[in-house]
């Protein structure tokens, strides 16, 4: 598996497990899987893909917490 | 190439896991929750189940536990080894005593690393008992 495939899908990961569950979540449940998602993205390499760093980029705004 | 199901209410995780599996060279047969009964699970013949825990949106559809107490009780799932899924680590730990009585079940966390599945696939299709095709 190339690192941009690994990139992508591992990305993929994170969005499904946020989107899917995020709505039926109460506040501490949602904050562990907001933080663990961030972890996760975190310890990805920085892709040389522009479009992918843009995804990335606009799911980390998705991620952040409401003030 | 082994036989992998996945049962999960998401179908863009169903498509995703297929993709995964895929690339390591396994073939997946994916049910979303609602239409999924313990024999369409038997028939697909699995050498490895990967099933998510909250399942149901509604009460008279079967829940990712509930599927595994019956893989457990079926003659054809029995030893097949399981891959339990969640984002719900709170159900979890309610589950934790269960958890430990049934034999064969692995608990992977959403979200979680790719190659923290990617390794447990490999690992439970590799354990003795699992015959694979293709492979004499």
């Amino acid at each position: 598996m190339s690192p941009a495939r690994r990139a992508h899908l591992q990305l993929r990961l994170v969005e499904i497990a946020y989107r899917h569950r995020s709505a039926s979540m109460n506040g501490e449940q949602l904050e562990r899987l907001r933080v663990r998602s961030e972890a996760i993205l975190d310890a990805m390499p920085i892709s040389p893909d522009a479009k992918f760093r843009e995804r990335l980029r606009l799911f980390r705004l998705e991620l952040r917490p409401i003030a | 190439m082994a036989r992998v199901t996945v049962i999960n209410d998401s179908p863009e995780f169903l498509r995703l896991m297929r993709d995964i599996l895929d690339d390591l060279g396994h073939r997946m047969t994916g049910f979303q929750a609602v239409e999924t009964s313990i024999e369409d699970v038997v028939a697909s013949q699995p050498q490895l189940l990967i099933v998510d825990l909250r399942l149901q949106d509604k009460p008279q559809e079967i829940s990712g536990w509930e599927l595994i107490i019956l893989a457990r009780s079926h003659r054809g799932l029995q030893n097949v080894p399981i891959i339990l899924c969640t984002a719900d680590v709170w159900e979890l730990k309610k589950r934790a005593t269960d958890l430990e009585q049934i034999a064969g079940v692995h608990v992977i966390t959403k979200p979680f690393e790719l190659d923290d599945m990617c390794s447990l696939v490999q690992t439970l299709l590799a354990e003795p008992g699992t015959r694979l095709e293709g492979i004499s």
